[in-house]
């Protein structure tokens, strides 16, 4: 309980509201922003914090990362097109109500049931993260090596539409890491001479140039087009609230539950929870066939779970360090920096910090409603903002934020390099993401798997031997083997088919 | 996307064996067997092992999918859009090369109006614009967070 006043008196300081509202009216304007995904709000916001103390810095990347997934929403719903590819799993679907004059409606679903999907993840964070702590304490290199490979492995495997090109920008992402002294050895690796490289890629600058530099890098090589904006005002957006809430309650439940266990799971996070929420919705409503043609049904669902598992993508990552999907990894790359390890220790060691970032959610989830409604309403406007005249404006910031991490140039020169990296790999439909959890997660999967190795004395078996380690392995496993035994099911059920 | 992919093969599985060779040279360490090679080896087999997949994928699907095959994006880049490209891209290493001479200000100048002008935006816009932009980044970076940008020639004004 002390932990928890003492909680109170870390975030109710100016330094961290002010940076918690100022983060958030960032994340919801560069998530309103067609086009800019909520990775880069927090790329862009990670040189900024990198100059706070570490709770402020990580309250306003959570705010800013909750508000630029809800943002999303806005743009899908008024042009259809996805302001983060959250929103991409029901952009057609609230489309369809904006064109039946229905935008209001939409827009305030979004507005609502983000909001308590959000607070839904948290309190599950909340229950669940410091029981899982626990349980960590316990875990060896055996069952981290095992917890990073899962997530990784979930995160090419779940919802990926090529898992070898998610594979191989995964091994890029794990060979960069590998650049440099630090690993277990001490030996400098992959360097040439360059005394820079020493420390490694710096990760702030290289992620920078993925998710950022790579965007400015497409709009000026395909070239950059306005957008027409088709509905010029936003009307009443709290209308109906209680009746959906009312009428949708179970879609909204189920909406928070499955969000959040997509969250947790690492690797997987808000845009794979949106789409499997509206599947589901679809799957288990009463009115399948009124789907696709603007019904509330399935956005109260699906927004609820993008929002919701972006609390859950938190359990992981604060209880194991291991990041549930990209933001997370952002995240968890600058709390190493800081010197604040993610991990059970960081539950007995500093519970009022961890206890502080749970208030931060409550707070940017609250922060949520007065501020979404002055976007929407501004949205007219936001939505109208040249994105020729953006871009650019995002090279300047990236160049100042990559300077600013090391005060180097050197960071500018990784941040084109990883720019021109990710716009090769995405002209080419090879995934990003991957390759930024590799980064994140190269040094510690290496450390726990030469560990291993040395503990085992080089037997492979000894990775399933303890029982957690031994189902996380086997499910690891699965989760690989899985797109071929769904093949397997399907050859299977179509002779069946035939003959019948 | 047949070509591309086996081009993109290609190039993995030789940055795979490259990575391979190179870390033979990495220092044993004595009486332990897993040393600072193991890791980066293991990655650099997968990652080759992805390239050869990609590629003897592309080249089966080669016969049976040509008539249909996905046209690739890039293909779509006009010539114009390719110099746009590079030429960003030279913003950026000019920037590195002489903004410590020169100063963050006027180099900054010429990358945010350069790459505006690119993109059709209006001169007198892409002037005030990046003159808005530049006080932003300077009371934000320079004044509250005191990022040490070069000063260069303005060093005298600032």
């Amino acid at each position: 309980m002390q932990a928890i006043e003492k909680a109170f008196g870390l975030v109710a300081t100016p330094g961290v509201l002010i940076s918690v509202l100022l983060a958030s009216a960032f994340g919801m304007v560069i998530g309103a922003i067609p086009g800019l995904t909520a990775t880069m709000a927090i790329a862009l916001l990670v040189p900024i914090t990198f100059f706070m103390d570490p709770l402020p810095a990580v309250g306003a990347m959570i705010a800013c990362s909750a508000m630029a997934i809800f943002a999303g929403d806005i743009p899908s719903t008024l042009l259809r097109i996805p302001g983060t590819p959250a929103s991409a799993a029901y952009t057609d679907e609230a489309y369809a109500m904006t064109r039946k004059g229905e935008a209001e409606t939409a827009l305030g679903a979004n507005l609502l049931f983000s909001a308590i999907g959000g607070l839904f993840g948290t309190a599950v964070l909340i229950v669940a993260a410091p029981a899982l702590a626990e349980v960590a304490l316990r875990f060896s290199s055996f069952e981290y090596f095992w917890l990073a490979v899962l997530g990784l492995t979930c995160a090419i495997f779940i919802g990926a539409v090529s898992p070898l090109k998610g594979l191989i920008s995964l091994f890029i992402g794990l060979l960069v890491a590998t650049v440099g002294l630090n690993n277990p050895a001490g030996v400098p690796r992959f360097t040439f001479g360059y005394t820079e490289l020493m420390g490694g890629v710096d990760f702030i600058p290289a992620m920078i140039g993925l998710f950022a530099v790579s965007e400015v890098l497409r709009a000026m090589v395909h070239g950059a087009t306005d957008l027409k904006v088709t509905q010029s005002r936003v009307g009443n957006l709290f209308r109906n609230w209680g009746g959906m809430v009312r009428t949708y309650w179970r879609q909204q439940v189920r909406g928070n539950a499955l969000g959040t266990a997509v969250g947790i799971l690492p690797g997987a996070g808000a845009d794979i929870a949106a789409w499997v929420a509206y599947a589901m919705s679809k799957k288990f409503s009463k009115t399948p066939e009124k789907f696709g043609k603007g019904h509330v049904e399935g956005i109260v669902e699906s927004t609820s779970a993008n929002n919701a598992a972006l609390g859950g993508a938190w359990v992981p990552a604060l209880v194991f360090g291991i990041p549930g999907d990209s933001i997370t990894a952002v995240v968890i790359g600058v709390l190493f920096i800081k010197g604040l390890n993610p991990g059970p220790t960081l539950f007995i060691n500093n519970p009022e910090s961890i206890y502080a970032v749970f208030l931060i959610f409550i707070l940017a989830n609250l922060f949520m409603i007065p501020l979404g409604w002055a976007v929407m309403k501004g949205a007219t406007v936001i939505l109208r903002v040249p994105r020729r005249v953006l871009m650019p404006l995002i090279l300047g910031f990236s160049m100042i934020g990559a300077f600013a991490v090391n005060n180097t140039a050197y960071g500018i020169v990784i941040m084109l390099a990883f720019g021109v990296l990710g716009f090769l790999m995405e002209e080419n439909d090879i995934p990003v993401a991957p390759c930024i959890l590799g980064i994140v997660l190269g040094p510690m999967i290496e450390e726990n798997f030469v560990t291993s190795m040395i503990k085992s004395d080089g037997s492979f078996i000894a990775f399933f031997e303890r029982p957690i380690a031994g189902v996380l392995g086997v499910f690891t496993i699965l989760v690989v083997l899985s797109p071929l035994i769904g093949m397997a099911l399907r050859r299977m059920r179509r002779p069946a088919a035939n003959a019948a | 996307m047949v070509k591309s992919d086996i081009i993109i093969g290609l190039i993995l599985t030789v940055l795979g064996v490259t990575v391979i060779l190179h870390a033979q040279s990495f220092p044993a360490i004595p009486g332990q067997e897993y040393g600072a090679a193991v890791f980066p080896v293991l990655i650099a087999s997968a990652l080759a092992a992805c390239g050869v997949l990609l590629a003897f994928g592309a080249w089966r699907r080669r016969a049976s999918l040509a008539a249909v095959d996905v046209e690739h994006r890039m293909a779509g880049i006009t010539p114009a859009g390719w110099m746009k490209g590079l030429a960003t891209i030279a913003l950026v290493v000019a920037y590195c090369l002489f903004a410590d001479r020169i100063g963050f200000i006027p180099v900054m100048a010429v990358v945010l109006v350069g790459g505006m002008l690119m993109l059709g935006v209006r001169w007198w816009v892409a002037l005030l614009v990046s003159a808005a932009t530049i006080f932003v980044i300077y009371q934000l970076f320079v004044v509250l967070m005191r990022v040490p940008l070069p000063r260069g020639l303005l060093a005298p004004f600032l």
